[in-house]
């Protein structure tokens, strides 16, 4: 035989042996697991829980000499076994194992039910590190809190930064004084605040009225302007609205600043900041606002200190330190320098900064890795009531670390391993991390990790919806004759034909509340989110077909019918022409961002059950088509904001929690952001006014009426396709305690948190 | 023609290239306005449409397309290669890139030293035991390589020595990332590491690179031990060596001094290109790795369209493979005399 025919042996032996050690692990296992016996048997019953939580455990085993058993979903097993004495042992994923003895002699059924203990979790380094680390596959911005505007940053700046007025804890509503101690209502637009004492910046200087002028006035210098230099596209608007209600300093509103020493001057003559003593400050307001509180509790309104800010920017600059600074800080000089700049070495503290009064400082900022890491700061205050702190007795957490892990495979696997303490896990991911069937049957985040813990829901201040623009222009400008959303039957065929509870539960993953109108849960004032206004549509194809069928029948055009520009003239005849079919093929065009996955594909839904629909009414597949398009955001809104484009998935995200920050964006035609879809509803123009005009007075019962008519009126025109708000759910180690999420923050702060075994 | 007017026909050569590929990408990369708007990245959805106007028009976006090549080319010659949108926090597109280069050098140096060390050997044993146990070992290892999705295999990686290793109790290695710079002397952090005596530091980056070298490095060295062992065969076939075994020398220094050394051509040539390719990031390695380098970087830009990065990277990659290919092309002269150019 030669070397070929020896090999082919082995081979065909080796083969021949797994095969029978493979039978030979299934009969031993066969015969492990015993059928019940033929004779007396006497039955062992039970039910197993977690002896912490009282919870039942489905899925343990229980093994009595050779006779196996496996507990229900209800934690309840049966076991059938010859008449004699037993020790049972009881095992299950993640605890420990349990024994105990029966003695069954009789042909009757024994209850032993069992307690058992969860495994002690081996301590993570993150623990014995005291060390947070969350992983994300985001990126921050920019950290200057002047600068930012970034869901992102600002969960760092909570950590670092604080303001005169914070929210209590976990509620969206309650605000509370925080760097104030107490504030008064002078008149109508003037307040006084009374500030804390004894409370020292992270660099050592201490906080006091100073600080205040100095933060504020620096927001407004700085106008807004973003990091990479675009004027008044920041939050600084938010406040500079309480003292320029005509849009005659800042550029988001309106004006266009020379950014030179005497506009710089003609800023701060507003007074906006008033230094009454060293712990007293006025805020002289333009025109009276119950928003006022709010918008002081941004990050944009933190206080910094002014020594380690203009130290720090100075030398970012190469300013002159030495000439203009010394022998003392001349603050207004530094403004002057910064009138207008975005460009601040806050933005990216590469070497870290000291310049808040909060719990942590920055020391690190990579903007390779984008690690940042936070550093308690030991002289921190506490919060009032030490809120933010831990109980007293347990260890706060003395580093914080935000790490990019771009792949979320990655992320989980180092959660599991007990590298990082809290993960970001898409909606799209989220059965990685939870049970799906306890979520979606009884509405529980059970983690499927062991050692860790997934908090939430939690909703957040924000809206998702369609926006149907009434006004399509060319790219060069021109008025399309094709406006498909300024018919209302086209709008309402839309919003019927896609199942959007179904949508939720199936494709959201149920993580959002179905929005009936455009204001979401835990708006300011109490009663404005209000469910009961609900949409004048619902899920209804055979509605959809009927509309499209009518506008088929009856196009809409500007010959028969009164149709307006959005400025309010009239629409000449023969300029709108909606006919559609195959002697006029036409398009739908839905935009949607990359990246978008859910909101892609209930589009996607949507449009297919409108194509199957159309194509039957106008007997062409080309008749009318409606399309979805995948863009990047900034194009997407680019191309609404010139109004190109026929409707578009939009959402807003709220910047403070007030409801006037709703209403503008949404319906008022004089206001900054609906010339993205053209709407110009009299009616809504005049309840907005109203609106403002309840809000100066104080009226809230008054402004969650006029908050209510409004809705009311954009669900009977449908305005918006509204889909959902979102919520907020959190993956941490289960040995993260102390867990607390604000919704007004839609992130949660660790710096009231501690480690303890789970 | 001698070697070094071909070198210099070359480089005169890459000059007409790199315009070439620059008009190339930037009408890829900004002339679609409704398909891929430039300045998307530049864009937030809380900007009002007069502030939008205003970035487009900062940019230069709202010109002619021919005149905006020019406005940036002139800003190329001044250093400035434009800023990036938020995936870069806003920084100048060069300093992101050159900031993240050593990393990507880093990673290609380590993955092809990997990739010589074992694909070479692995082809010789291959062509020497032509046919037999070891031959059919490596061909599975080069055909697992090629045919294995890098970012799956880059999972695995992480799967078992950052994830079970821990598990066992065994020694492991990071799952991903990599250390923060201390100092910056040369750029290359290990270099760096070494040059200020930050020991520590230069650990923490090699364990940080050896997974992700792996990685890289498995995708190539099947192809790489495939063509050494081709080459080898056909070179093991010639008469020179027939004369050399019959003139009685060891079977060793008949295929390492007289073998190797011609087989080695076709390997140079992909080694090269590798290498060079690597240059250019592994954009899905990296992304698995959380590696901060340029293909990472690529990655984060062309999601969100940022037309200043893309080009300003794609002219790098588009030098660095003229120049592996030059470096290539000279390195066959003073392997095989033959060649003359």
């Amino acid at each position: 035989m030669n070397m070929k025919g020896i090999a082919r042996n082995i081979m065909i032996l080796i083969s021949a042996v797994i095969i029978l050690a493979a039978g030979l692990v299934g009969t031993v296992a066969y015969f492990i697991t015993l059928p019940p016996p033929a004779g007396p048997v006497a039955m062992i019953t039970g039910v197993i829980k977690d002896s912490a939580t009282n919870v039942t455990i489905s899925g343990a085993t229980v093994a009595a000499d050779g006779y196996v058993a496996t507990s229900g979903p209800d934690g309840n097993y049966s076991l059938a076994v010859p008449l004699g004495t037993y020790t049972l042992a009881i095992t299950a994923a993640g605890y420990q194992t349990y024994s105990t003895t029966v003695s069954a002699t009789d042909a009757q059924t024994y209850t032993a039910n069992a307690l058992i203990t969860k495994t002690p979790l081996p301590t993570p380094t993150f623990v014995t590190e005291n060390k947070l680390v969350y992983e994300a596959g985001a990126t921050f911005q920019w950290l200057d809190p002047h600068v930012s505007y970034y869901q992102y940053d600002y969960w760092i700046l909570w950590h670092s930064v604080e303001t005169l007025m914070w929210y209590n804890k976990s509620s969206a509503t309650d605000l509370i004084p925080w760097l104030a101690s107490s504030w008064t209502m002078v008149n109508e637009t003037t307040y006084d605040f009374a500030l804390r004492q004894g409370i020292t910046f992270q660099d050592g200087t201490p906080f006091n009225a100073t600080a205040v002028w100095f933060s504020l006035n620096r927001l407004f210098v700085m106008d807004g302007t973003s990091g990479t230099g675009v004027r008044g596209s920041q939050a600084a608007w938010m406040v500079q609205q309480l003292v320029d209600p005509d849009g005659d300093y800042f550029t988001a509103l309106g004006a266009d600043p020379s950014y030179d020493e005497d506009w710089v001057k003609s800023v701060l003559d507003l007074n906006f900041v008033e230094i009454i003593d060293n712990y007293t400050i006025r805020l002289n307001l333009a025109t009276p606002t119950s928003q006022l509180l709010v918008i002081l509790a941004g990050t944009w309104a933190g206080i910094v200190s002014p020594t380690e800010t203009i130290t720090k920017d100075y030398a970012y600059h190469a300013w002159n330190f030495a000439a203009e600074q010394q022998p003392q800080y001349n603050l207004t000089k530094y403004l002057v320098h910064m009138a207008g700049v975005g460009d601040t070495y806050f933005n990216l503290p590469e070497t870290g900064w000291k310049f808040g009064t909060g719990a942590y400082y920055v020391e690190s900022v990579d903007t390779s890795t984008y690690k940042i890491v936070l550093k308690a700061y030991n002289n921190y205050w506490g919060g009032p009531g030490n809120m933010n702190l831990p109980p007293t007795g347990k260890t706060r957490i003395a580093t914080i670390e935000y790490i990019y892990t771009a792949s979320f495979a990655t992320r989980l696997l180092n959660l599991r391993q007990g590298a990082s303490t809290a993960i970001a896990v898409s909606e799209t991911d989220i059965y990685s991390v939870v049970d799906r069937d306890t979520w979606l049957d009884q509405g529980i985040l059970q983690s499927i990790i062991a050692g860790v813990t997934v908090h939430g829901v939690v909703p957040t201040l924000n809206t998702w919806w369609i926006d149907f623009n009434t006004n399509v222009t060319n790219v060069d400008g021109s008025y399309k004759s094709w406006q498909p959303f300024s018919d209302w039957r086209i709008r309402m065929a839309v919003a019927c034909a896609v199942n959007m509870t179904h949508m939720n539960i199936y494709v959201n993953n149920r993580l959002s509340i179905l929005a009936n109108n455009i204001v979401p849960p835990g708006t300011f004032p109490e009663g404005s989110y209000n469910p009961s206004i609900t949409p004048t549509f619902s899920f209804n194809l055979t509605r959809t077909r009927e509309l499209l069928e009518d506008a088929y029948a009856n196009p809409l055009n500007s010959t028969d019918y009164d149709m307006y520009f959005y400025n309010g003239t009239e629409i000449p005849a023969g300029v709108v022409d909606n006919r559609f079919g195959t002697a006029y093929p036409k398009v739908v065009e839905i935009y949607v961002q990359s990246g978008a996955n859910t909101f892609q594909q209930v589009l996607t839904t949507l449009t297919d059950n409108l194509n199957l629909i159309t194509r039957s009414i106008t007997g062409t597949r080309s008749g009318l088509e409606f399309r979805v398009v995948i863009v990047p955001g900034g194009q997407q809104y680019t191309l609404a904001s010139r109004h190109q484009i026929d409707g578009y998935m939009g959402g807003w995200i709220a910047d403070y929690n007030h409801v006037l920050n709703w209403l503008m964006p949404m319906y008022y035609s004089r206001g900054t952001y609906p010339s993205w879809n053209l709407w110009n509803v009299t009616g809504l123009d005049d309840l907005y006014d109203q609106a403002v005009a309840a809000d100066e007075e104080g009226n809230f019962t008054r402004l969650v009426e006029i908050s209510n008519q409004m809705n009311t009126i954009a669900n009977e025109l449908v305005m918006y396709m509204v889909w959902w708000h979102d919520t907020e759910y959190f993956t941490r180690s289960s040995w993260l305690k102390g867990w607390y999420v604000n919704p007004v923050y839609g992130v949660d702060l660790w710096s009231a948190m501690y480690y303890e075994q789970p | 023609m001698k070697l070094y007017e071909y070198i210099i026909r070359r480089l005169i050569l890459l000059v007409f290239v790199l315009l070439a590929v620059s008009v190339l990408i930037f009408y890829l990369t900004r002339g679609f306005e409704r398909g891929f708007a430039p300045w998307a990245p530049y864009i937030n959805e809380k900007m009002t449409a007069e502030q939008i106007e205003e970035v487009i028009k900062a940019h230069g976006f709202d010109r002619p397309l021919h005149e905006q090549y020019f406005y940036w080319f002139r800003d190329v010659f001044n250093g400035e290669w434009g800023l990036t949108g938020t995936w870069g926090l806003g920084l100048p597109a060069n300093r992101v890139f050159f900031n993240r280069f050593p990393r990507t050098v880093e990673l290609a140096v380590f993955a092809t030293i990997l990739t010589i060390s074992i694909g070479i050997p692995l082809g010789i044993i291959s062509a020497v035991k032509n046919n037999k146990l070891p031959d059919h070992i490596s061909r599975i290892i080069a055909l697992a390589g090629y045919s294995t999705p890098s970012y799956w295999f880059g999972f695995l990686l992480q799967l078992v020595f950052f994830y079970y290793f821990s598990l066992w109790g065994l020694p492991n290695l990071p799952s991903s990332g990599a250390p923060s710079i201390a100092t910056r002397i040369t750029g290359l952090p290990i270099l760096d590491g070494l040059l200020t005596g930050n020991l520590g530091f230069v650990w923490n980056e090699f364990v940080h690179l050896i997974l992700p070298s792996i990685s890289l490095s498995f995708i190539s060295l099947g192809f790489l031990a495939r063509i050494v062992r081709a080459s080898m065969l056909e070179v093991l076939r010639q008469d020179y060596i027939t004369m050399a075994r019959s003139k009685g020398l060891r079977e060793r220094v008949v295929i390492y001094r007289h073998a190797l050394k011609n087989a080695l051509i076709p390997a140079v040539t992909l080694t090269g290109i590798f290498f060079a390719s690597l240059l250019g990031g592994a954009m899905i390695t990296e992304y698995v790795f959380s590696w901060p380098g340029v293909g990472q970087a690529a990655l984060l830009a062309v999601g969100q369209g940022d037309s200043n990065f893309i080009l300003l990277y794609s002219l790098v990659f588009a030098t660095i493979i003229v120049l592996a290919n030059l470096a290539v092309d000279v390195a066959y002269a003073f392997l095989d005399p033959r060649i003359k150019y």
